[in-house]
């Protein structure tokens, strides 16, 4: 691959913001050329060798979880952890039974997981992290809780490296250009605890019956501006050089996984930026992780060669968003009154006259976690894991994989 | 890469016609599989290496061009044949230059040519037209 350099770095404590790096061109003949980094398909596919990509899901199309699973890089584990529905139509069953098919026909390590399983509830109290339950028990509604079940199942397989895809995507090439892009940015990484976040390079909307390329997506612009601004106001000097603040592509080493605290919600990925700054920053009062600060905390972002096709999720979807994304903001340790007055009033016309801007709920890290305890109950007793094994190279085809609970569908 | 087996070829006199074969996954990890054929990723770079990818073009966006010449793998050669006006505006410079930037920065092997009269003479001399 064949990636711009960084030209701007951005040092706020112990934490570095790259400025945007292009994909410049999927792959590379290994020319040194000043303006670029040549990132060799070798180092890719070691990088993907321990890279597991967690697949949060709530009632997507099947036609869409396929073609995403379909393009997940094959040395990559993919965890598929689902909050569908499951009562009028058992949707998970279905996902459940296309994953196994998957498997069947590629081999690749796959596991599936159900959020709503009593026995996920259990591993996670069983573990001593209780942070995402409801009352009964069973692990709350939330994407955000889904990715610390798809967290720590990779780091139960020993993965080092975790990245996020969503399952609504269009596009299954742009899934597959997405862990490319991830693997390039640990490539280039220098410190074990580094994050990489991608910015499409447009986001195709129909108009006036026409595709229109659109760069920013309008949550996106205003939860950058106020990351920059909250910047800013704490260095004294201007900065535009967060652009992917509610980047739901996202990957990060275990390393970085293991201490950081999460946001719920649409809160989660703007709430990795506030936590980092307010942890790792200048004015961190206390140093819990003195490895991470002596190591430093590099953040990549990297603007993807394919455009971003997906879903849309309508007005609502967007106005949560804004109110969540800014929250955090609003509620940061570094944030000073004139960075609340400029969150509030960009807030005006959706947030009451009385209405104060409520804190998100924030999960401690899972870096505590004993993971072996973790998996053995699920291994043990859920009806809904399931963990597709790959085959060793030579020997016979086995009918069935390692199954457990229901049945699926046989190839 | 992973890709169906076909299940049925036709075959008329000396042509073969094999039915559809679906792309199961993009890359594959080597296992044997009745249903389907693994492709290893060295057997395709050195079909690659011996591949030219031709791009014809007419007034067609730059942006396009641009993502599409960085989207061909590198081992290829890419040769892109405009039929762009170059009146008004001379659009055929603009893809010349996307082309070139893209050279430069890939050291990818790219051609570009443009309908010149020329090109027409050459073709007549060499009676393909």
């Amino acid at each position: 691959m064949l990636i711009e350099m960084p030209r701007r770095t951005e040092i706020f404590g112990s934490v570095k913001i790259h400025e945007l790096q292009r994909v410049l061109k999927l792959d590379s003949g290994g020319f040194e050329n000043p303006l670029a980094k040549d990132i060799c398909f070798d180092d890719i596919k070691r990088i993907l060798r321990r890279l597991a990509v967690v697949i949060p899901i709530k009632n997507e199309s099947i036609h869409l979880l396929d073609g995403v699973l379909r393009a997940i890089p094959f040395d990559c584990t993919t965890i598929v952890v689902s909050n569908s529905e499951r009562d009028a139509h058992d949707i998970y069953k279905m996902e459940r039974e296309t994953a196994a098919n998957i498997h069947n026909l590629t081999q690749q390590e796959i596991l599936c997981v159900h959020q709503k399983d009593p026995e996920l509830g259990f591993a996670f109290y069983d573990a001593g992290y209780d942070h995402l339950l409801d009352r009964d028990g069973l692990v709350r509604d939330g994407k955000s809780e889904g990715m610390i079940a798809g967290m720590l199942l990779a780091k139960s397989l020993g993965c080092d490296f975790i990245g996020f895809a969503d399952a609504d995507n269009y596009v299954p090439g742009s899934v597959r250009e997405y862990v490319m892009d991830y693997a390039a940015g640990f490539c280039m990484s220098e410190s074990p605890y580094s994050m990489v976040r991608l910015h499409w390079r447009y986001k195709p909307k129909v108009v006036e019956e026409k595709l229109y390329f659109k760069k920013w997506g309008r949550v996106s612009e205003t939860t950058n501006r106020y990351l920059n601004l909250l910047l800013s106001t704490c260095t004294g000097f201007e900065t535009g050089v967060v652009i992917t603040g509610n980047a739901g592509e996202h990957a990060l080493t275990t390393e970085l996984a293991d201490i950081m605290s999460y946001s719920t919600g649409y809160s989660v990925e703007p709430y990795h930026y506030v936590y980092l700054l307010d942890e790792f920053g200048l004015k961190a009062e206390d140093i819990v992780y003195p490895e991470a600060v002596s190591n430093g905390i590099e953040i990549f972002q990297i603007e993807t060669l394919n455009p971003h096709i997906h879903e849309e999720k309508g007005e609502g979807h967007i106005k949560n968003m804004l109110l969540s994304s800014l929250s955090t903001i609003y509620h940061s340790k570094l944030c000073n009154d004139y960075v609340r007055s400029k969150v509030l009033e960009e807030l005006k016309n959706i947030l009451d006259t009385w209405e104060t801007l409520g804190e998100n709920v924030v999960m401690p890290p899972i870096g505590e976690i004993d993971v072996n305890r973790f998996i053995k109950v699920l291994e043990g007793s859920s009806e809904t894991f399931l963990r597709c094994e790959p085959r060793e190279i030579g020997s016979e085809v086995v009918g069935k994989p390692y199954l457990k609970g229901e049945t699926f569908q046989e190839v | 890469m992973l890709i169906e087996m076909p299940r049925r070829t036709e075959i008329f006199g000396s042509v073969k016609i094999h039915e559809l074969q679906r792309v199961l996954k993009l890359d594959s990890g080597g296992f044997e599989n009745p249903l389907a054929k693994d492709i290893c990723f060295d057997d395709i770079k050195r079909i690659l290496r011996r591949l030219a990818v031709v791009i014809p073009i007419k007034n067609e966006s730059i942006h396009l061009l641009d993502g599409v010449l960085r989207a061909i793998p590198f081992d290829c050669t890419t040769i892109v044949v405009s039929n762009s006006e170059r009146d008004a505006h001379d659009i055929y410079k603009m893809e010349r230059e996307t082309a070139a930037n893209i050279h430069n920065l890939t050291q990818q092997e790219i051609l570009h040519f443009f309908f010149t009269p020329s090109l027409s003479v050459y073709l007549y001399s060499i009676r393909v037209y």
